[in-house]
């Protein structure tokens, strides 16, 4: 006999029917029991913790444009300073220095015009 | 019937005509609630959830736990089966998942070893040869008697196979095949 006749000498047990009785029953009651609600979560499968947690977030059209207006404005932002670090922040060593006698009130300058006053006396004194 | 070779692994996959798509319509029924899909549903696969469940648990007790946890889940979330490409194989999946659970739950063997397979009634000389062959079948590792079904019985290609266990389409021709020799060894048959 070959190995393979083996599995010619019987049939696979059917299910029994008292578990069809059994699983019919309890599965009627799941049925029922499924609430309205879980309409949306059927169709967005059985997700772990977190998914359940982010997914409500993307689903508001709201929320989606606040993600890009955020996103988009650190964007801006890093941009923007990286871009000219010493215009927008002169070093503070600098500011505290003395100006040169040029005739002109320091009150009536900005910190930047100030800093430029300064390099220009340091490169070209008078 | 199937080569025993690797050279055969896939022969072209073929679903049993009529009855996929009779389980997907029973599906998208039970997907809207509808309770007279959960009759045609048992009717269309309960008995391949079944004897897969038997024979990769060993245990008529395993196997009914779970098929019942099968269609518990069925019940709460059909969507997911109901819009499976392959609804039997996705369902084969659930039950191979439930069996394992199963067989995890119990970790030793059941005491007495049950019956694989049954002879036709009033088959007296068969019932014996069926008693037989459930021996040898429970000889077999748990992942190889479950290969050895799906081939055989739910007439599934080894890629399906594959995709119904979670291991590659080799690793499945590979149970297969060892499946086989070992059970030509315990016959006594010499390759």
């Amino acid at each position: 006999m070959n190995a393979e006749d083996l599995f010619r000498k019987g049939r696979v047990p059917p299910a029994p029917e008292a578990l069809r009785r059994l699983v019919m029953d309890t599965a009627r009651l799941a049925l029922a029991a499924r609430p309205d609600d879980d309409e949306d979560e059927a169709v967005r499968g059985d997700c772990g913790p977190l998914q359940r947690l982010v997914d409500p977030v993307w689903e508001s059209r709201g929320a989606r444009l606040g993600w890009a207006v955020l996103c988009a404005a650190l964007i801006a932002g890093h941009a923007a300073l990286s871009r000219h670090p010493e215009e927008a922040m002169p070093p503070a060593a600098v500011v505290q220095e003395p100006l040169p006698d040029l005739g002109i009130d320091p009150d009536a300058l900005s910190v930047v015009q100030r800093a430029q006053l300064w390099r220009a006396a340091e490169r070209d004194p008078l | 019937m199937p080569s025993e070779g690797l050279a055969a692994v896939d022969p072209p996959e073929s679903p049993p005509a009529g009855s996929q798509s009779d389980l997907t319509v029973a599906l998208s029924g039970l997907a809207r609630g509808d309770v007279a899909s959960l009759h045609q549903v048992w009717a269309l696969c309960a008995d391949d959830l079944y004897g897969l469940a038997l024979w990769a648990t060993g245990s008529r007790a395993d196997a009914e736990d779970a098929v019942q946890d099968v269609f518990l889940r069925l019940a709460r979330k059909p969507d997911g089966a109901a819009q499976a490409r392959n609804p039997r194989a996705y369902l084969l999946t659930m039950a191979h998942r439930a069996a394992v659970d199963q067989r995890r739950k119990r970790r030793e063997s059941p005491l007495e070893p049950q019956m694989l397979l049954v002879a036709p009634p009033h088959d007296v000389a068969g019932s014996a040869d069926a008693e037989r062959a459930s021996r040898l079948l429970h000889e077999l590792p748990a992942p190889q008697r479950e290969v050895v079904f799906l081939k055989h019985f739910a007439e599934m290609t080894f890629r399906e196979i594959g995709r119904v266990t979670g291991v590659p389409t080799f690793t499945a021709a590979a149970r297969y095949r060892l499946a086989l020799r070992r059970l030509r060894r315990q016959m006594g048959i010499t390759p």
